[in-house]
């Protein structure tokens, strides 16, 4: 290379330059981090899940390691009290002070401790809403990169294909699906209702993708003959995070729910394991005997959901806020 | 006789921004005669657009305006919004940059034109858009009637400035802003455009605001000049003034810098550094970084807009009787260039 | 070597391209999208190119000249017609023949803010190019922080961000990216119609230091006349996908010939208020036609003042008619306009 020889002196100051920075020195990554921050409502989801996470899966324990809470989810027992829950959060009414029990979330009517059973309802629920979501997150960005980059037969093919997928009914396929494979377990039914949800954002980042193609940077890396790959991954791809990471936030939280129907519907996860969905449908006409039957379970959903649904809106507004702009 | 029809007085704009407080616009003064046009010149980060905004009221609520700004013995600045919107549009009108997205794509143009004119006055809808036909003709648009019944994507580009002119037109207002009129538009277009405005400004008697950086556009159609750099006005004089006989530094930067359509001439002489952001403005002048006048009482005091030794002639610049000494002032840039 | 001439010369220029035609196909709606028509972007353009030297590309919008500039360099696939590099042929070239050659012709493009990746910082936008060709370690940090210095920028600043950067320094680190791999040619596509007045001079200025140290040829294309007055030697002006005039500087400006270039000068305001006031303006009629169904013949005949039948049927070549270089005109007169 012959240029290192070849000297001129710079016709702005080197010390100039200062001035001319618009903005501080902030990468993009923390301008989104402190917006996410800000949010009030996706800091309170964070919480929220990070609190129901953390007890989920530490308190029963998960797999080989144990919990600290005594009772699991599958042994009987004399029912105490009828099964009412001993969680006592009225400390002055009734003059006893705030108290835990030995159930605090009841029994159900076999004398299972129905915390330890909501406990892991959770994990099985929690479980096969983050696998849809990561897995059907691979899925669309792998089938939108494609027909987003290359245009053609290979995008014709896969979106139409996408638009089959979507005027199926979900729940229909994957009702007649679990009802087949139900008994491979919560992961497999996962991994199925994945491979029906991908559709979603695979259009998104179908879209993105056509509107990148078109942007100069990109023009300029095909010019110095980069490869598609490297246009792919090094170009587009890391314009898109913010899309799909926000499309996946909100897809765990629509699984979260269509797992709880499906399980609901009898077609999900089936017993001796159990989910949220299972457990409210199992006790669904214990409603006006067993109350504590089904709230818990019902609370537990609705948290989870709504925390998902937060923490997907700071994200959305984290990588996308809508400022005024005025022109100068 | 011309009586002043506009006077605008240290014109403040702040918009509070994640990174504070930022002042677009730093007390900006300046009149308007009636049928007389004023040019604002500058570039990006000059605050021309929004101090525009501002006379229009159209600055987002979070804006903080101080200042005054008297339309024909009223004050703007303090009147109620239904006064506001009593003047805007009927007094004074505004022609942006870009005409597809000024106009609403699923109304006709004709009917945005009507809506226009009934805004201000109550007539039939009939009534209103004979009116409207008759503006697009004056503003030169061919088959006027038929055309007013097209959308605004059926139109060109300098076609549907033109419907912009005739929009802001239609009311007879006094004032007529015209921000970055021809920016967007080809350069023959633009001629034409520039033409339209000139004869139709004269048929309904109003003064122009014309916004833009084109020196070359305002050589063509400004009585008066008003040139703006980081939020002040810096150089404020007539036209032939500012190309024959500029007194700010800037101005005459700005000369030496384009190139010129009637001669090939050397090399070009510019500014060095950029405009400054209004974030991070320097002390004193704020173009004292890229100034080869520079001397240490500009990088402490900010100079005011003040009057020089030719009448009607204010400039912001503590040296500007060095650019006044000087045969032809774009040469002080030239020597610094060399320098560096 | 003769400006004026492109007729198929013997000549070796170092960028030839002849006949070069593009069209973009217009899609119907339905289940399958069928071709209902063509934008004819680019129509018969030839025009030669020689190192050292820079031709101005002129015209306005919708008139082809990204397009052509964005076929001579394979960006888009030509419909017809002949790119030859250094004698060598480039339309029939596959993807993987082509990637050696692209160091050689590079590109530099017109918006600042959308032609650098705003995820990756300027030493990686730099560096890229010479990544991407095989050339790793520390040399390639090197060269980037000497190409930084070169175009004006400090190369402390190289881990920043594209967008803490002002657009003049924008388009230097666009450039710096455009020598990276020190190429022969570089296609500049309008690189300064985006940025500040006082800035633009600074990068025109630096355009042509380089030119003159490297010997760099230069396509310029540009809307602007008065800039493209000032960096070029040739100049080629387009309308509605053909050039229309070729020749030096001093031809086209001062002895322009078509009556297109004509209108085009007289509307170019000139920073000087009287002569603007007192300069007669060609105001032209009509908008421009659509590229899709572009007018038979010569393609300014439905806004010409000397229109007559022989343009309808008969397309005017670009020939010399006797003012000294070629123009596309049957009624082809110098004029003075500006």
């Amino acid at each position: 290379m012959s240029l290192s020889n070849l000297r001129l002196e710079p016709e702005i100051k080197a010390d100039a330059p200062e001035r001319e920075f618009t903005i501080k020195a902030r990468t993009q990554g923390q301008m989104v981090r402190a917006r996410f921050f800000r949010h009030r409502g996706a800091m309170i989801g964070f919480g929220a899940i990070m609190f129901v996470v953390i007890i989920a899966y530490t308190s029963i324990g998960f797999g080989p390691i144990p919990g600290w809470w005594g009772l699991d989810f599958s042994s009987t027992g004399e029912l105490v009290n009828e099964g009412r829950p001993t969680l006592d959060l009225i400390p002055f009414v009734d003059g006893d002070g705030l108290a835990i029990g030995a159930h605090p979330f009841g029994q159900d009517t076999i004398g299972r401790d129905y915390f330890a059973l909501t406990m892991r309802g959770t994990q099985i629920s929690l479980m096969v809403a983050f696998v849809i979501g990561i897995l059907s997150t691979f899925l669309g960005t792998v089938a939108g990169a494609i027909s987003g980059y290359y245009g053609g037969t290979s995008e014709a093919v896969i979106m139409r294909f996408t638009d089959l997928l979507l005027t199926i009914p979900v729940l229909i396929v994957a009702a007649v699906v679990g009802q087949g494979f139900g008994d491979s377990g919560p992961f497999f039914l996962a991994v199925v209702l994945s491979l029906l949800i991908w559709t979603y954002l695979a259009r998104l980042v179908r879209g993105e993708f056509l509107s990148l193609r078109e942007k100069e940077f990109v023009e300029a890396a095909r010019a110095m003959g980069a490869s598609s790959t490297r246009i792919i991954f090094r170009h587009m791809l890391p314009n898109c995070i913010g899309t799909i990471i926000v499309s996946a936030t909100l897809t765990i939280a629509a699984a979260i729910l269509i797992e709880a129907a499906l399980s609901y519907l009898g077609f999900g996860v089936q017993s001796p394991d159990t989910s949220l969905g299972l457990l409210i449908s199992t006790y669904q006409t214990a409603f006006s005997t067993r109350p504590w039957l089904f709230w818990w379970p019902g609370l537990f959903i609705i948290t989870i959901a709504l925390s998902v649904n937060f923490i997907g809106d700071g994200l959305r507004d984290a990588f996308d806020p809508r400022q005024t702009r005025v022109r100068a | 006789m011309s009586t002043e029809i506009l006077n605008v007085s240290d014109l403040t704009v702040g918009f509070p921004t994640d990174d504070g407080l930022v002042t677009a616009v730093r007390g900006v003064s300046y009149s308007l005669k009636e049928r007389e046009v004023l040019a604002i010149v500058g570039e990006s980060g000059s605050g021309k657009s929004v101090s525009a905004m501002a006379l229009m009221g159209l600055l987002p609520k979070t804006a903080r305006i101080t200042g005054s700004i008297r339309f024909r013995d009223e004050e703007v600045l303090d009147m109620t919004p239904r006064r506001y919107r009593e003047i805007r549009g009927q007094n004074i009108a505004m022609i942006f940059q870009d005409p597809m997205t000024s106009m609403n794509p699923v109304y006709t143009v004709g009917d945005q034109l009507a809506e226009a004119y009934r805004s201000h006055h109550r007539v039939e809808r009939k009534v209103a858009l004979g009116k409207a036909v008759e503006m697009l003709d004056r503003v030169g648009i061919p088959q006027a009637k038929d055309r007013a019944r097209s959308y605004p994507h059926e139109f060109s580009g300098g076609m549907r400035q033109r419907a912009m002119i005739a929009m802001a037109i239609i009311n007879s207002p006094d004032i007529i802003i015209a921000d970055e009129p021809t920016t967007a538009l080809d350069v023959t277009v633009q001629a034409q455009i520039l033409e339209t405005l000139v004869e139709v400004k004269d048929s309904v008697n109003a003064a122009v605001i014309l916004i833009t950086h084109d020196l070359g556009v305002v050589a063509g159609m400004a009585h008066r000049v008003l040139v703006m750099y980081a939020g002040r006005g810096v150089e404020r004089c007539d036209v032939e003034d500012i190309y024959r006989r500029p007194r700010m530094p800037y101005t005459a930067g700005l000369l030496g810098s384009i190139p010129a359509l009637d001669s090939a001439g050397g090399k070009l002489h510019p500014i060095a550094g950029a405009p400054p952001s209004l974030i991070n403005l320097p002390a004193g002048c704020p173009f004292s970084p890229r100034c080869p006048l520079v001397s240490d009482r500009c990088q402490t005091e900010e100079p005011q807009l003040l009057a020089t030794d030719l009448a009607h002639h204010e400039v912001a610049c503590h040296n500007w009787e060095q650019v006044a000494a000087s045969p032809d002032p774009t040469l002080i840039f030239r020597t610094a260039a060399v320098e560096a | 070597m003769t400006q004026a001439d492109d007729t198929a010369a013997t000549s070796s220029h170092l960028l030839e391209v002849e006949n070069l035609v593009k069209e973009f196909p217009v899609k119907g709606g339905g289940l399958i999208r069928r071709t209902v028509g063509a934008v004819q972007a680019v129509s018969d353009v030839s025009f030669h190119l020689d190192s050292g030297e820079t031709l101005g590309l002129v015209g306005e919008s919708g008139c082809g000249k990204s397009t052509t500039g964005r076929a001579v360099l394979q960006l888009h696939k030509p419909t017809s017609g002949s790119v030859r590099y250094n004698g060598r042929e480039l339309t029939t070239l596959s993807q993987k023949e082509m990637r050696p050659v692209r160091r050689d012709l590079q590109i530099v493009f017109q918006d600042p803010y959308a032609s650098l990746n705003p995820k990756m910082p300027v030493n990686d936008i730099v560096g890229e190019p010479m990544r991407v060709h095989g050339i790793r370690g520390p040399q390639v940090m090197d060269r980037v922080a000497d190409l930084l210095e070169r175009v004006g920028l400090n190369p402390e600043h190289g881990n920043r961000y594209p967008h803490e950067f002002s657009g003049g320094q924008r388009q230097r680190v666009g450039v710096a990216r455009a020598l990276a791999l020190d190429p022969k040619i570089i296609i500049l596509d309008e690189p300064v119609s985006a940025l500040d007045v006082s800035v633009q001079a600074g990068i025109v200025n630096l355009l042509e230091e380089l030119q003159g140290q490297l010997g760099l040829a230069y396509l310029f294309i540009a809307h602007d006349l008065s800039v493209i007055r000032h960096i070029s030697d040739r100049v080629a002006v387009m309308y509605l996908g053909r050039i229309v005039e070729i020749g030096t500087r001093t031809e086209v400006y001062e002895q322009s010939s078509h009556p297109y270039t004509q209108a085009l000068l007289s509307s170019a305001p000139i920073a000087d208020p009287d002569k603007e006031r007192a300069r007669e303006r060609i105001v032209l009629e009509g908008d421009v036609p659509s590229p899709v169904d572009p007018p038979s013949g010569c393609r300014f005949r439905t806004r010409c003042w000397k229109a007559q039948d022989i343009c309808a049927t008969e397309t005017p070549e670009l020939v010399d008619r006797g003012t000294g270089h070629p123009v596309a005109c049957h009624f082809a007169e110098v004029r003075e306009v500006v």
